[in-house]
């Protein structure tokens, strides 16, 4: 097999007795896009600085098609950045910070014109290259920090969290073009963010992580299907969690289903509904459990109250069910 | 009285309060007689043409050199002081800083005194005069560049050194095409407060004078002494432009007002 475009080896960052990142090994194939997902402080933006060459790791060593970098330079490694502010350079136009890369490497000046010239084009920003940073919407500045990142045509490409300074609609939209872009140019990449719907849509694998460690690796479908911890299943998607023979059996709200009787059958559990909440496509059932256990049901909003989801109003006696194939159970620890 | 005409009442007073004097001033050097009236009898130039004679040009030039050299020293010392200062936590931080910023705190005449004592126990008597004001203003001027410059480097957008990095500027690069260019008003600004400050200084420089080495301010200051003269007039309404032209000039090459008014551009 060939050498991966990336690999992270036993990678430890430490600030005194603070530790960062907590021994992490990875490895991403040419062209792949690897997503490292989890809430603020679990290491992932450290992770990214560590790739970037930002500062060195305590530990570990980082690969770049095999050869080891963990002790170069970041203008010696190769790497694009698209950071979560842009970090444009404000007193440069739009052309000129895209051209910024190629100039620092000598390259001649018709090559920059030309190269800088299809960068924008990629990103749909022809004709503002004449622009400063301070004359573009946020989402034209995003533009031309990718464009600025992809113009080198690094070895990996690194996005911190760039999609989180726009607004949702246009977040959503840059969703779909970033992956897109990634896939036509079949460029590396690894994507941090805290967001799981970026991390679902956008993604080859993903890398949970908690506390400076990777809690678990796996494609999107794998990592929401097959949870391996009850962080993970936590902090993707929503999961109800029941405590049965010291083990912790997890079952996800809209797999589960309400019922008036008990069913022969899957998992069942008698409660009380405690709060009903409209969303518009879906309802919530909030539920007490006659055990003290609370659990959650997602349902479609098939515009039927009396069908196959039946709209139980708060305070009526329900049975929690959930077929036995939607029910998978973890180490309680 | 609305609001807004009391708000126009107030600026007015202060700008009575700034300008007047000033004005009158100025009124004052076209005085026909040799009295110093307001409002002037008469129109002459001839205390102008006194104001231009060596006696009055020569001080001038020397505060002239002394300001520009001040400045110039000044900005070379803050570069590095302020780097150090806005980006590192080193040993010995907090005392650099006290150092750095301490003349602000102190009276400049205390540092002249100081400076003054130092020259004679050191055995640098000789030195006093134009080298030892030198030293003065650069001690005195150095706070201003020292905070206009880090105050600039703390305004930098965050992440664009890293950027520049990424995208494969070394170190030196990075400062030369990235971080100068955004700090250069702060610095410019710096430069332009030393030159001032050591244009108009009085305090310090008193002390550390000899015959035939000292500023306009202390031949003013001198002249003052026999009483006012239309002369003097003319003599303060050139040493009060030079440094508004200098500004002017500044302002319209590198945007300095961005850096004063503290309307800074950011992305």
């Amino acid at each position: 097999m060939s050498e991966p475009a990336l690999r992270l080896a036993g990678i430890e960052k430490r600030y005194g007795a603070t530790v960062a990142v907590a021994g992490i090994d990875l490895e991403v194939r040419e062209g792949e896009f690897v997503t490292l997902l989890g809430p603020s402080g679990c290491g992932k933006t450290t992770t990214l600085g560590l790739i970037a060459g930002f500062f060195p790791p305590t530990r570990g060593e980082i690969y770049l098609k095999g050869r080891p970098v963990a002790n170069l330079p970041p203008f010696r490694r190769d790497i694009g950045v698209v950071f979560q502010d842009y970090a444009l350079f404000p007193h440069m136009t739009a052309g000129e910070n895209v051209a910024f890369g190629l100039k620092m490497r000598d390259l001649k000046k018709a090559e920059i014109e030309q190269r800088v010239r299809e960068a924008l084009d990629l990103v749909q920003l022809a004709g503002l290259a004449e622009r400063r940073p301070l004359e573009l919407s946020g989402g034209q500045r995003q533009r031309v920090a990718l464009a600025r990142a992809l113009v080198i045509r690094p070895a990996v490409l690194l996005l911190d969290e760039p999609l989180s300074n726009l607004d949702l609609k246009l977040r959503e939209e840059m969703r779909v073009e970033i992956a897109g872009l990634q896939r036509r140019l079949g460029i590396t990449t690894v994507f941090v963010t805290h967001d799981q719907g970026e991390a679902l849509v956008m993604s080859d694998r993903i890398a949970v992580m908690n506390a400076g460690r990777i809690e678990q690796i796996g494609r999107p479908a794998e990592i929401y299907e097959q949870p391996a911890t009850r962080f993970v299943a936590e902090f993707i998607g929503r999961m109800n969690f029941f405590m049965r023979d010291g083990k912790i059996l997890a079952i996800r709200p809209e797999r589960a289903r309400l019922a008036t009787e008990k069913p022969k059958t899957g998992f069942a559990a008698r409660g009380t509904v405690r709060q009903v909440l409209y969303l518009g496509a879906t309802l919530e059932y909030h539920l007490a459990l006659d055990n003290g256990e609370r659990a959650l049901v997602e349902a479609q909003n098939d515009g039927n109250a009396d069908g196959n989801v039946p709209r139980f109003a708060a305070g009526s006696v329900v049975w929690f069910t959930a077929p036995a194939e939607s029910c998978f159970g973890m180490p309680a620890r | 009285m609305t609001a807004w005409g009391g708000l126009r009442a107030v600026v007015a007073f202060v700008y009575l309060f700034m300008l007047g004097p000033i004005l009158i001033t100025a009124a004052v050097s076209f005085n026909e007689s040799n009295r110093s009236q307001f409002p002037p009898r008469g129109f002459s130039l001839q205390w102008w043409q006194r104001a231009l004679a060596p006696e009055w040009v020569d001080p001038l030039v020397f505060s002239f050199k002394l300001a520009s050299l001040t400045a110039l020293f000044s900005t070379l010392l803050a570069l590095p002081l302020a780097f150090a200062l806005a980006r590192y936590r080193f040993k010995g931080r907090e005392a650099v800083m006290a150092l750095t910023l301490g003349p602000l705190m102190l009276p400049a005449l205390v540092t002249g005194v100081g400076l003054l004592q130092l020259f004679q126990y050191v055995g640098w008597r000789d030195y006093i005069g134009f080298t030892a004001l030198l030293v003065g203003h650069v001690v005195i001027c150095l706070p201003f560049a020292v905070r206009t410059v880090a105050i600039s480097l703390h305004t930098l957008p965050p992440h664009v050194e890293l950027a520049a990095a990424s995208l494969g500027a070394s170190r030196w690069r990075t400062l030369r095409h990235v971080v100068f260019p955004l700090i250069k008003s702060g610095i410019v600004a710096g430069a332009v407060f030393a030159f001032v400050h050591s244009f108009t200084d009085v305090n310090l420089s008193l002390f550390l004078v000899r015959p035939g080495e000292q500023p306009i301010t202390i031949k003013i200051l001198g002249f003052l002494e026999y009483g006012f003269a239309p002369t003097l007039a003319a003599v303060s309404v050139i040493t009060l432009i030079l440094p508004l032209i200098l500004v002017a000039i500044v302002e319209k090459v590198s945007g300095l007002g961005d850096f004063i008014y503290g309307e800074r551009k950011r992305v």
